[in-house]
């Protein structure tokens, strides 16, 4: 954040404080892109960005009245940012710790004698509705056999990025599969 | 829910808010409450006969000394640690709890120097003592969590540790003023020992209090 944007902020926070409904929105997409650009240069391109935007937002909001007018804006605003950071991180490293070993994929991938129900088209097309990027990453994993570095130095990700979305599309996945089952 | 939709939550949310005064002048005036509940303790139960000449004993002095720089330094750090980006300097947690921990310290190098065994009998714990310690501190402690909380901890474990130590450290300076008995097992035993339970409720219970700020 450059002198001139924290001043702009500091402005805006005053009139928020205030109740000024239009400053606050404009101070909430500042500090959007100042969450962003912050989260990157942190850690990269990881897919949780917008988790980390979204609960700095809420933090902020909640935290509005300890903004203290005479004090700097930039400490105040990078201090909610970087504890949500560490936050989401943690929350992160502990999802990937606890379910990444139970592979759900492995499961709607397995051969037919494992679920005598399962349908090879139905997971092709469950994965052809899939985001492009979770797409690609599953496909790469458990249709062309390539390696999550492999996918990783592909795609221009950390392979903790390339597990988050594999996750991620699982869970999709699973949901989707599910339900075909129950029909 | 995109951030988009969120920022227009949010801003339709807004409330005129009245930001908190500074970290330095909520702990002052938690600091003469504070004071206003020591001395309120020792006038209604009564100040020890020899206050004036345990002052002089080095020993008593020097435990009082860190129990006063522990409540001076606790507070203010509770209060900034709930201010985002106020409290950042590590020293600011550190100086309480070296103060806390410079007052056993003190009492064992007196138990040591005197040669007597710390567990003897008849027992050195008065509930009298534990039952003043536990009031003040719950009085000063309460009142210290209930401000803090108003703001916002990021650090809820740091904050309540801090703050309990404030607490404990005006149970305990108070009854240090009242208690006749310089014994190091009693100390140690009477007023430390019940110390660090209140301690270990103030993290438990006060850590939990510090994080209702975040729900909506």
């Amino acid at each position: 954040m450059t002198p001139e944007q924290e001043r702009q902020c500091a402005t805006f926070m005053r009139l928020a404080q205030a109740g000024d409904q239009e400053a606050y929105a404009s101070l909430l997409v500042l500090l959007t892109q100042a969450t962003r650009r912050f989260t990157r240069a942190r850690l990269g391109g990881v897919p949780w960005i917008d988790d980390v935007v979204q609960e700095t937002l809420l933090t902020i909001h909640r935290a509005l009245h300890t903004y203290d007018p005479a004090r700097p804006f930039g400490p105040w605003f990078y201090a909610i940012a970087s504890n949500r950071l560490i936050d989401a991180a943690r929350r992160e490293r502990r999802v990937m710790s606890r379910e990444i070993p139970r592979d759900p994929a492995l499961d709607v991938a397995a051969p037919a004698d494992r679920d005598e129900h399962l349908d090879v088209d139905a997971i092709h097309a469950a994965v052809r509705g899939l985001p492009p990027r979770q797409r690609d990453v599953i496909e790469g994993l458990k249709f062309r056999d390539e390696s999550v570095s492999d996918i990783a130095g592909r795609m221009k990700m950390t392979t903790s990025a390339v597990k988050v979305t594999a996750h991620r599309g699982y869970r999709t996945l699973r949901k989707l599969l599910g339900g075909r089952r129950e029909d | 829910m995109k951030t988009d939709d969120l920022i227009v939550q949010l801003a339709r949310s807004a409330r005129p808010v009245t930001p908190l005064r500074p970290p330095v002048v909520r702990a002052a005036w938690w600091f003469a409450a504070a004071v206003g509940v020591m001395i309120g303790a020792v006038v209604a139960i009564g100040p020890r006969a020899d206050l004036a000449a345990a002052l002089g004993r080095p020993a008593f002095l020097g435990s009082f000394a860190v129990l006063l720089i522990a409540l001076a330094s606790a507070a203010p750090a509770a209060f900034m640690l709930s201010v985002p980006g106020a409290g950042r300097s590590r020293a600011l947690h550190v100086l309480p709890v070296l103060a806390v921990a410079a007052w056993p310290a003190i009492w064992l190098v007196v138990l040591a120097e005197a040669g007597a065994p710390v567990v003897q009998r008849p027992t050195p714990f008065h509930w009298a003592c534990a039952i003043e310690i536990v009031l003040c501190a719950l009085a000063t402690g309460g009142l210290l969590f209930a401000m803090v909380s108003r703001a916002a901890p990021l650090r809820p474990g740091w904050t309540a540790v801090v703050a309990s130590l404030a607490g404990i450290a005006a149970g305990t300076a108070a009854t240090q003023l009242i208690c006749p008995l310089d014994d190091p097992r009693h100390q140690l035993i009477g007023h430390v020992l019940t110390a660090v339970v209140v301690l270990g409720a103030g993290l438990l219970g006060g850590r939990r209090a510090l994080e209702t700020w975040r729900r909506p």
